[in-house]
């Protein structure tokens, strides 16, 4: 079975419309590490929880308000980005490059490096549900190779550019990239070893050439750190 | 990306906040998304304390399961609508209660709001859904809608409308074939607007 047919079925299964057996293996091919597939999987399951919204929305009581705030509540702690300027200082003491993936390698040879790497997912949000994308980060070469596929290319005079994020919300520029007319792309980066832990990866869609600091929204994002 | 969620982007910072035990992240998310999970599961169970109950749940484990989130697989109001989809019918089924036809709306049921704490995403997701689904033959549309809010099998669906099984089967894959269709051929007018 190739790829696109089980796109059909991934549909499918978002929807719960799979037997066990039309799913396990499905399931397998997914776990398995396809980019293609999983991409699919979280655009379908995009779908099926959009399918919730052919009803109207309707308002609960005030008590139903009341009774999650009294279960879950907890010490509260500091949610907001970091300020743009700390950011900012993180950004210059921090060069990121992206590098164009060498013609030269072996296909063999990257076929060894995707299968020993760390696979971290990204969905698309908002303004491109369907995008997804899949990093392969290289632990040991600091390397990220990230696929990404669905996406919509890059209106005129602007290009995508792929953020680290830091746990305590600093943004450093990964580098720039663009996609295809079918809305395939790659892009492959060195990760600072100066940068300490990844919590998030994500796209804006920014002016051409990048920016210092993100101003666009986010097209895709991913979370690395459990 | 700004300092401060203020639109259906940033659900995903709402939801890394509620990883890190925000509780301000959740009310947040809950202000936002809580008429649409409620409005999802009452057409699910078709009775408001009950839809209520279930929809403070979903609320709950999102607060109890949010570290394990992953945005790769999804938009986290589409998590939160397939948790909400799938905890109503869990509650169907665990009360024995067989799933009842589509029906139109009960006049009686309380008044849908007309989304006051919704965004724009969700206005923009919930317009073009409603274009997908117009553009599904009928058949196919009330077959999808059986199997999503009712959470019928495709044998009782096949039995509910009086019709062969595999007609059934066809008509929910054609049907889902073609709301991604529709949906991608929108999203793609996006891009080009």
């Amino acid at each position: 079975m190739t790829c696109a047919e089980r796109k059909d079925l991934l549909l499918l299964y978002a929807f719960d419309q799979l037997e066990p057996d039309e799913a396990r293996p499905l399931l397998a091919h997914v776990r398995g590490g396809c980019p293609r597939c999983t991409g699919e999987l979280a655009a379908a399951r995009t779908i099926a929880g959009q399918m919730g919204l052919a009803v109207p929305a309707v308002a609960p009581s005030s008590g139903v308000r009341a009774r999650v705030l009294a279960a879950t509540a907890s010490p509260r702690v500091r949610s907001r980005w970091i300020p743009a300027a700390g950011a900012a200082l993180l950004a210059a003491s921090v060069t990121a490059v992206a590098i164009l993936v060498p013609a030269q390698r072996g296909v063999h040879a990257l076929r060894q490096e995707l299968a020993a790497a760390r696979v971290v997912s990204m969905a698309g949000t908002g303004p491109q549900p369907r995008a997804a994308a899949r990093i392969f980060w290289d632990e040991g070469r600091g390397i990220w190779h990230v696929y990404l596929a669905n996406m919509k290319p890059a209106d005129p005079g602007r290009t995508y550019q792929l953020w680290f994020i830091t746990p305590d919300q600093a943004k450093v520029s990964a580098g720039t990239f663009d996609v295809g007319r079918e809305g395939a792309g790659e892009i492959t980066v060195r990760v600072p070893p100066s940068l300490g832990k990844i919590a998030m990866a994500a796209v804006t869609e920014e002016p051409a050439g990048g920016v210092p600091q993100p101003t666009g929204a986010i097209q895709l994002a991913g979370k690395l750190e459990t | 990306m700004d300092s401060v969620p203020q639109s259906g982007d940033d659900d995903f910072a709402l939801m890394e906040a509620i990883a890190r035990r925000d509780q301000g992240a959740l009310a947040s998310l809950y202000d936002r998304h809580s008429g649409t999970v409620l409005g999802t599961c009452l057409r699910i169970l078709r009775d408001r304390g009950e839809a209520e109950e279930v929809a403070g749940d979903v609320f709950i484990e999102l607060w109890d399961r949010a570290s394990r989130y992953d945005p790769g697989r999804g938009h986290p109001l589409a998590y939160l609508l397939n948790l909400a989809r799938s905890r109503a019918i869990d509650r169907l089924r665990s009360q024995g209660r067989r799933a009842r036809m589509f029906v139109e709306p009960d006049p009686r049921e309380p008044a849908a709001c007309d989304d006051p704490l919704g965004d724009s995403m969700t206005a923009q997701m919930r317009g073009h859904l409603d274009r997908a689904l117009a553009d599904l033959a009928p058949g196919q549309k009330r077959a999808l809608e059986l199997a999503y809010f009712d959470g019928l099998s495709h044998s009782e669906i096949a039995s509910t409308l009086g019709e062969p099984l595999g007609t059934v089967k066809t008509r929910i894959r054609q049907g889902l074939i073609r709301m991604r269709e529709t949906l991608d051929a929108m999203y793609g007018e996006g891009a080009a607007s």
